[in-house]
Formats: structure tokens, sequence, C-alpha cells
């Protein structure tokens, strides 16, 4: 298994404005993804659109995405994982593709938690 | 690198000669693969079978490989072998699994172009020859990824969804100590600088975490072990009507020299055919052609039949191979029928049945039975790739 991919991007947010987030793994590989916030549990699986909360109520706050990717595509071993926030000063996609996999069912973790500002 | 010549007479079973293709064993497989679009034409034009391949993965590692070989573009490359697929040489950071099952024309020909190139000593220690070939295989249709493994393939990344949350809860108490020490670094750094410093070790001791979890933790293996078993036959594997072309070219060059490298070999391969969850059939195409000796430049056609449920496998094949250039010999053709039977779990009976090509030769009958033991992997391959 390959070592974990770690992250800590920040993202500034606006008052009374909701931000949401979706989750896309390219490079034609499999994976799902589990998000917790403040110590609980959002969603598990795809995450597409997930409301986080109002940008006053998450300031300082840290939302964690666990997302493990298996190499299906038995022509590539790249891995990409694309984080998309919306919602807040700006929307942002956030791209991280630092695994390569050589192995088909191989894994690797990306580990991003967004610091809320 | 290594890189295996093989001996001459397999060389002349692909290109040349008809003799070792008589002479060929009663092995239904084997003969109707021999014509089919080969995996790197470029490989097969130049005789050889190199133990490792270079497969770059990005722009970067190619363009590292070029220089390598060639001594800063200065010479000819030596014993290379390399395979590339320039679609998959760059990023695609939002293809996702499921906007790959169905293709599109220019869709499948990009995604299954891939480019092989070699060279090897095909020569003898007194003269020295160089052989130089480049092939190209690519597929304009390639089938779609059935239903079935779909929904497979989503209940798997629920399933990789929930091996998160078991590294997410395993870490929660160690976690929230992290957070607590990187949120009072964040406070107090009053630069961007400091704040991303701040982030990076906070991501690098999050790294380790992880990494602690993943490798330490029964629960976590206990969680991946089941879903590697719940998963272990899936793959993206593609159904319905497949086109895959392929050609290439061999250049000899006796001594090196470029100014004396010369057209030696090319050939040509079409097959199609339709893949289903029970019923397979494919149609192979070969032209292959020497400069060197064309007597026997051939054409192959060849297709095969595959019926598969449950413990049992029927298939029916036939080859026919003709000679183009006069004084070659005659028009030669193959048929044979095949059946497999599971008697257990991993036993297989088998019978093949058929005529080979020469039929004036010792063996040319086909008629096998037999017990064979298959406890790993597909016992009946589905034809196209």
């Amino acid at each position: 298994m390959a070592d974990p991919v770690a992250k800590t991007p920040i993202y500034p947010v606006r008052d009374n404005q909701t931000v949401t987030l979706s989750i896309t793994i390219g490079e034609s590989q499999a994976g799902g993804t589990d998000v917790t916030f403040q110590g609980a549990e959002l969603k598990t699986g795809e995450v597409t659109d997930l409301p986080i909360g109002p940008g006053q109520a998450i300031r300082k706050k840290i939302l964690y995405c666990l997302t493990t990717v298996q190499r299906k595509n038995p022509a590539s071993g790249k891995t990409s994982v694309k984080y998309a926030l919306k919602g807040g000063v700006q929307d942002v996609d956030l791209t991280y593709d630092d695994a390569t996999l050589s192995e088909i069912d191989e894994r690797v973790v990306y580990d991003v938690a967004v610091k809320f500002v | 690198m290594r890189i295996f010549s093989l001996p001459s007479l397999v060389i002349c079973g692909i290109a040349l000669a008809p003799a070792p293709l008589a002479a060929q064993t009663s092995d239904a497989g084997p003969a109707f693969n021999r014509p089919r679009t080969p995996v790197s034409p470029a490989f097969v034009l130049l005789g050889v079978a190199p133990t490792e391949v270079e497969r770059p993965n990005t722009p970067a590692d190619l363009a590292f490989s070029i220089l390598n070989h060639s001594a800063a573009l200065t010479s000819l490359p030596r014993d290379v072998a390399m395979e590339l697929s320039p679609y998959w040489l760059m990023k695609h950071p939002t293809l996702t699994w499921e906007q790959d099952t169905v293709r599109s024309v220019g869709a499948s020909l990009a995604r299954t172009l891939s480019i092989s190139f070699g060279t090897a000593e095909v020569g003898t220690s007194s003269r020295p020859v160089t052989g130089l070939a480049l092939g190209f295989r690519a597929a304009p249709f390639s089938g779609h990824v059935p239903d079935s493994a779909t929904k497979r393939l989503r209940a798997l990344g629920n399933r990789l969804g929930i091996e998160s949350a078991v590294i997410a809860r395993l870490r929660q108490r160690r976690l929230d100590d992290l957070e607590q020490i990187f949120n009072r670094e964040f406070e107090q750094a009053h630069t961007d600088s400091a704040r991303q410093a701040a982030s990076d070790r906070f991501s690098a001791a999050r790294q380790a975490l992880t990494r602690t979890v993943m490798t330490d933790s029964p629960e976590y293996k206990a969680a991946v072990d089941s879903t590697n078993t719940l998963f272990k036959d899936l793959a993206l594997s593609r159904e319905g009507f497949v086109l895959e072309v392929a050609a290439g070219a061999a250049l000899d060059a006796p001594g090196a020299v470029v100014d004396s490298a010369s057209l030696a070999r090319w050939g040509a391969w079409l097959t199609a055919g339709y893949v289903g969850t029970s019923l397979s059939f494919v149609v192979v195409n070969r032209f292959l052609s020497s400069s060197v000796d064309s007597t026997f430049d051939s054409i192959d056609l060849g297709m095969r039949l595959i019926y598969t449920t449950g413990r049992y496998a029927l298939s029916t094949e036939a080859s026919f191979r003709s000679f183009t250039q006069q004084g070659a010999p005659g028009n030669e053709y193959r048929i044979a029928a095949l059946a497999d039977f599971e008697i257990q779990n991993g036993l297989w009976l088998t019978g093949a049945f058929g005529r080979d090509y020469a039929t004036g030769t010792a063996g040319s009958l086909i008629a096998q039975f037999g017990l064979s033991v298959n406890v790993a992997g597909e016992r009946v391959k589905i034809p196209l790739r």
C-alpha cells in the first residue's frame, strides 16, 4: 500500500454563505471518501455538493476528508482527487495527484484537512 | 535492461518460413493466438521478447528515457524496449471511471493507442546488425463496462469510504491533540509563510498518524481484507464490440550505421469481435511481409467462437493462411473444436478435435483428451483484451 498523502489547504469563508464540498476521483480509478466535521461523520462514499455549514459557523474549524483510491485502471497507475469547495470567498478546485500505484488493486489514502478561515 | 533474442525458428514462425508453422503442436489455443493483434507490434517484428519493457508514465519520464538510451541523441539507442500510451502520459484529474464506461470512437482511439519501440542486435558476432522497430496498436471500438460491473464498482467505492471511516475513527483521539497544537500554532502565526509552515507540520503529523493506523491496526487490516475478498474478481473488463488495429515496421542497420538501414519486415493486424457475458467471437487478420525474403509473405485469417456458462466452455476455431508470392507453398487451413468441463472445483476435463495445417505431417490430426488443474484465474480467456 502506498504511503498516505496529507494536505492542509486553507479556505476563506463568508458569513451567511453555505460552503459545499464535492469530491472527484480522477484517472479512471475507484475510490470512496469519509468526511468528518467537528467529530461527526457527514458522509461516506461518493461526495457531491455536500453542505458543510454557513461561513460564520465553520470559521476556524477543520473539515477532514479521507479518500481511499484503489487502482482499477489497467492503463494507468496515476491517481488524482479533486476537492471542489464552493460558497466561500471564491470557489476553488483543489487537485492532488501525488501518488502513482504500480499494481492493480493497490490503494492510497489522501488525507485532506480543510482549515476554514 | 536485458533483451533476449528469440531463436531464429520463432522469428521465422512469425514472419517467414512455413516449416515451423506446419510442425506446430496440436494445441488449438496457440495456433489461434498467433495471428492476433499483438500488444507490442514492434517487439514481434523485431523478433525479441524483452524481459523488461520501459513504460514511461509522464512526459518527463519519456524525455529522460530517450536521452538516457541515445547518449543525448548522439547515437542509435541499444537494447531498448519501450511502450507508451500518449493519452495516459498526461494527467486526467476529472476522468472518472463512470465516464470511461462508454467511449466514443475518438475517446477509444485516444485511450487505447499505444506505441512500441525496440532495438536489438539481430545479426551475428561476425556481422553485427542492429534492428530497430516501431509499432502502434489502437482500438477504435473498445466495448463498454457492463452494468453488473458498474454496480459493483459503485459498491466498491462505498466500501473504500468505509475503510476511510475506519481510519478516521481509529485516529480520532490522537488527531484531536494534533488539531489543538495546529490551531494554536496557526493563531500565533502572523505571516502567510508561518501559517503555511504550521499547515505543513500538521500535514506531516497526520501523515505519520494515518500511516501508523494503516500498518498497525488489526481492525483496519480486517476491513481491507474484507473488501479484497468481496471484490477480488472485479476488474474493469469490457464487453461488446471491439475492433483493434495494429501495424509496425522493422529496419535492419548493419554495423549500427544509420545510412545502411533498410526496411526488413512490416506487418499489420486487425482484430474484430464481440465479447458477451457467455458468448464471444473474434475474427483476426494478419499480414506479414519481409523485404529480405518475400517468398513466405502471408495473410492469416482466423475465427474463434466461445461459449462459456458455469462449468462448461465450448469453442471452435478456424485458421486460414495464404502465401502471397509465386512459388510459395499452397494455402493452408486448420480447424478445431474444444470443450472444457469442470469435474470438481479446479479440476477440468478437456478435449480437442480437428485438423492442423499440414495434413500430411505427423501430429496433424488433433485429438486430445485429458485432465488439467486450474485453481486460479480464468479458465477460458475472453478472446479480446
